[in-house]
């Protein structure tokens, strides 16, 4: 049974509490470094106390704060569902912002501040939903969670990682709503929602030189720079195999069903991708 | 008591002053930057006014300080000739050391010190010489000029450049004597001792590729980066043009005078080619360090040293400086070489010239060089004066109205490997028998030179 004007009302009220909240933590400077979280994970275990929800704070160093809550079901059939997000933002250079970047004013009907994009945006709109539900008395079939780590934009070691590490516990989910996905793409005519599924992982590599040093007066041959140059082109030249990976033939195997015809008939069927086919997706 | 001639009370009394000098100025800590030559100066004006010579300290700076002190000729046939040096060293890393590097201890015979041979070593001998002329009442045909700038080191900005600018009539000398030359070198079997004679100019060139920026998550084309290493290939592909300048065509023309044979026939292919031939040279009986030196001296260089850009490990950069040292020989215009620079790297890089310079040449057909071999062919018969050119670095292209001899003499020994890795390294040191051997030749040339 839908009550429309009741669905509204309810989209309404929560959408004014994420803007509430999400002026309020803006207000919190948690630049990383030093990230200093624990100002958002306080405000947040306020809201939180206020609905009767109790959360857990725990610091992977001073003022490091990561927060959890847990809205429970009282007869589980699954295992939980999680909202997470971080509420560390990275540094700003104030002399090139029109507004108060730790302001979260409202101009023209956009909010001003770091982090309304990443991710404090998102971390308030989890908090309302979090709190509807709380609120609707839902009979749950599977645990909700609640997380606002520490540490993302630097490096997450004394955040999600440190979490998963020291108290995975409290961050046990099965499935969970993280940012990355949500914009829209226009393919074909048809409009498409990207929701990120997979991620690429990102290896640091160091690579090193060594050559004949030298004084700078007299060329010498084998020196760190001449190598430097061969290695660069070498890099330039390479064509890395193409593969693809589930969570990127599923994408493409959507965007071939919604499109139908050639786009349909060039998204690679069998296990030998061929990069000439896609190059033709536009 | 035995009979000592006076040529030996000569030779042991400029030994003793050099020493007892070299080892006052070592315990000076004129490290720069700061310089604070000033303490330098300070020290040997004491020691002038013990002898009542004049002297002028002037300051392009507090404390950069550079003292040049003045013996007269009554009756001048000639131009002042100068004893050229600077106090300034370069820094130490004292833990590097043996001993405290502004000791200035004698151990083994060697005196210990940062500057013992860059070059406070020098400038001891200098005035040392300067003081037994003024002892000796020697009747001048030329003023001798001694002079110890400050800021050689780091460019001259506060020393010789300012001195020329400014106090020009203090050191307006037609011949100097400085450092630079003097190493002896066998070559198939002859012994040489290279005078320098010129010196290469230093120029400072930024190399600028710039391409699109980006997320590094997502490969782009034409990126700094790629440009960046189609730069480097290009200048290392670069086989720059063989150019034989004057100083150097003498150079190679006294080595097929004393070596003969084969090294002569190469040498004279090498000059009369048109253009000038580098095959030819390459098989010159030298080691592989000597051929890259004289390759070096052979044409413009430049070698790519420093790189700035990036700044994020996941943000493709829109730009990337590279410094390169750039040395260029005497007469080189400088733009004319930048545009030569462009033209070897092509669109894929902008070339700018950050620091212009032009080297310096004195001429090896002057009445100083003859006196230079003369002495040299007194003092030690079976060594052969050759004329050399450096890759650059002395005050000697900052004083371009004098024209700057490179020679502090040491006699071939195996010292010479203990040398070499000390300028600017760690525990720099000279020893006694090789400073009382170049403060003797110093001596020997000046007392002539001055007088005849």
């Amino acid at each position: 049974m839908t009550d429309h004007r009741s669905d509204d009302a309810l989209a309404a009220s929560i959408g004014e509490a994420a803007v509430e909240y999400l002026a309020a933590l803006v207000q919190l400077d948690t630049t990383s470094p030093p990230g200093n979280e624990r100002q958002a994970t306080d405000y947040i275990a306020a809201v939180l106390a206020a609905e009767g929800i109790e959360a857990t704070v725990v610091e992977s160093e001073p003022g490091r704060a990561n927060l959890v809550a847990r809205l429970r079901a009282e007869v589980p059939t699954g295992r939980p569902v999680m909202l997470m997000g971080h509420t560390d933002i990275v540094a700003v250079e104030r002399d090139k912002w029109d507004h108060d970047p730790f302001g979260g004013d409202i101009i023209d009907d956009f909010m001003w501040g770091r982090g309304t994009l990443d991710m404090k945006n998102q971390v308030a709109g989890q908090l309302a939903a979090f709190v509807a539900l709380k609120r609707s008395g839902l009979p749950l079939t599977r645990d909700v969670i609640y997380a606002a780590f520490a540490d993302e934009e630097v490096s997450g070691t004394l955040g999600a990682g440190w979490m998963y590490e020291h108290h995975r516990a409290l961050i046990d989910a099965e499935f969970a709503l993280n940012e990355g996905g949500g914009g829209q793409v226009e393919m074909g005519g048809a409009r498409f929602y990207t929701c990120g599924t997979g991620e690429k992982g990102q290896s640091i590599l160091n690579v090193t030189f060594r050559g004949n040093p030298g004084h700078a007066s007299t060329p010498i041959p084998d020196t760190a720079m001449e190598k430097l140059g061969i290695a660069l082109e070498r890099l330039r030249a390479w064509e890395p195999d193409l593969t693809i990976t589930e969570p990127v033939r599923a994408m493409l195997e959507g965007i071939g069903d919604v499109l139908g015809g050639n786009a349909q008939a060039e998204i690679p069927a069998h296990p030998r991708p061929r990069i000439a086919g896609l190059g033709r997706l536009r | 008591m035995p009979t000592i001639s006076a040529d030996q009370a000569l030779e042991a009394s400029l030994r003793n002053e050099a020493i007892t000098l070299l080892q006052g100025l070592l315990r000076l800590d004129t490290q720069t930057p700061p310089g604070n030559e000033r303490i330098a100066a300070d020290w040997i004006a004491t020691v002038l006014e013990r002898e009542d010579i004049p002297y002028d300290i002037v300051e392009a700076a507090p404390t950069r300080a550079t003292i040049v002190s003045r013996l007269k000729a009554a009756n001048p046939t000639g131009r002042p000739v100068m004893l050229m040096g600077h106090t300034d060293v370069v820094t130490v890393e004292p833990e590097n050391w043996d001993l405290d590097p502004f000791c200035g201890d004698i151990v083994d015979d060697f005196v210990y010190g940062r500057g013992a041979l860059d070059m406070k070593g020098q400038v001891a001998a200098n005035l040392a010489v300067l003081l037994a002329i003024k002892r000796a009442g020697l009747e001048l045909t030329r003023d001798v000029i001694f002079c110890a700038f400050a800021d050689e080191e780091e460019g001259g900005v506060y020393g010789a450049e300012w001195i020329w600018n400014t106090h020009r009539d203090l050191i307006d000398a037609e011949f100097a004597i400085n450092e630079g030359g003097g190493e002896p070198i066998t070559i198939a079997g002859s012994e040489f001792i290279g005078c320098q004679v010129a010196e290469k100019g230093s120029a400072r060139l930024k190399l600028t590729v710039n391409g699109n920026p980006g997320h590094a998550s997502v490969p782009l084309p034409e990126t700094a980066f790629r440009n960046l290493g189609i730069a480097l290939e290009r200048l290392h592909a670069w086989d720059s043009p063989t150019v034989i300048v004057k100083p150097i065509r003498a150079m190679l023309e006294s080595m097929a005078a004393v070596l003969g044979g084969d090294a002569q026939a190469r040498i004279n292919e090498a000059l009369t080619s048109d253009p000038p031939s580098w095959e030819p040279l390459s098989k010159l009986p030298l080691t592989e360090d000597e051929l890259r030196s004289l390759y070096a001296r052979t044409r413009n260089t430049v070698v790519p040293t420093m790189i700035h850009g990036g700044a994020r490990i996941n943000v493709i950069p829109s730009e990337i400086v590279v410094d390169v040292d750039g040395r260029t020989l005497p007469g080189e215009d400088p733009e004319a070489f930048r545009a030569a620079v462009q033209r070897v790297v092509g669109d894929a890089a902008i070339i700018d010239l950050v620091i212009p310079a032009t080297g310096t040449e004195a001429d090896v057909e002057s009445p100083f060089y003859d006196a230079i071999r003369a002495t040299l062919t007194r003092i030690a018969p079976d060594t052969h004066l050759m004329p050399t050119m450096s890759a650059g670095g002395t005050d000697a292209p900052l004083i371009p109205g004098v024209k700057v001899y490179g020679f502090f003499p040491f006699p071939p020994s195996d010292r010479m490997e203990i040398y070499e890795p000390l300028v600017h390294g760690h525990n720099e040191r000279i020893h006694v028998d090789d400073l009382a051997y170049a403060t003797r030749f110093i001596h020997d040339l000046i007392a002539t030179f001055a007088t005849s």
